[in-house]
């Protein structure tokens, strides 16, 4: 449980999420901009390639891994007792797991 | 352990922040704004798929309205703070920026940028 809350893993994984996420949110920004699609199919054509939904779905999983630890943080240092703390983390794992599933199914069912 | 009677002053509207105070809360305050649009994020993104003929057109459409834009206004300018915040954070992990002048001129820049973000997204939101 040490993993999710305290010490160097957090730290690292919000760094290194941190950095794949912008990195993904310059190439993506960039590539719509300058090319934004206007079908649905050229939005397919541009999201489905096997590579594009692999880097997209690593995307969701370090956006969620990077948020639960940014909100974490926010829940832990405003949250005066336990009892609340627990609630909210618990809310917010919550909410992320389906988030996660719900990302996992726009990428590989919807998409 | 018995809390002592320790005194504190936190009266937030008379603590002198200096800007360095300023751009961390907003990156704190942009990035929970974030967590709040995540799930607009992920139903656009569904939506965007969806087979029925109105879905992405719908969508398309929704993004040219002055309405629509105006809504997203805030979740994107929350998104390029954060993302600006967040390299100068980075910056100061590998160890560069940490001491005050350079600190407090990083911390002008991005807040700088934020306001350029800010001023570009009225635009894109009016225009």
């Amino acid at each position: 449980m040490n993993g999710l809350f305290a010490g160097l893993r957090p730290w690292l994984v919000q760094r290194f999420s941190g950095v794949y996420l912008a990195a993904y949110l310059a190439y993506a920004g960039i590539a719509l901009f300058i090319a934004p699609p206007l079908t649905q199919a050229d939005w397919r054509a541009w999201l489905s390639p096997l590579p594009m939904r692999l880097a997209t779905l690593l995307f969701f999983l370090s956006l969620l891994a990077h948020t639960w630890i940014g909100m974490r943080d926010i829940i832990l240092d405003y949250l005066p007792t336990a009892g609340l703390r627990l609630v909210m983390l618990s809310l917010l794992a919550g909410l992320l797991a389906v988030y996660a599933a719900w990302s996992a199914h726009i990428l590989f069912v919807a998409l | 352990m018995k809390r002592t009677e320790r005194p504190a002053f936190l009266n937030l509207w008379q603590i002198r922040f200096p800007v360095t105070a300023v751009a961390s809360i907003l990156h704190r305050a942009s990035g929970a704004l974030l967590f709040l649009a995540l799930p607009l994020l992920l139903y656009g993104l569904h939506r965007s798929l969806l087979p029925d003929p109105g879905a992405f057109a719908g969508l398309r459409a929704a993004l040219s309205s002055p309405g629509a834009r105006a809504a997203l206004a805030l979740p994107l300018l929350a998104l390029a703070y954060h993302w600006v915040a967040g390299l100068r954070h980075l910056a100061a992990d590998l160890g560069l920026g940490l001491e005050r002048r350079s600190a407090r001129a990083s911390a002008f820049t991005v807040l700088g940028l934020g306001l350029g973000a800010a001023a570009l997204l009225l635009w894109w939101v009016i225009r």
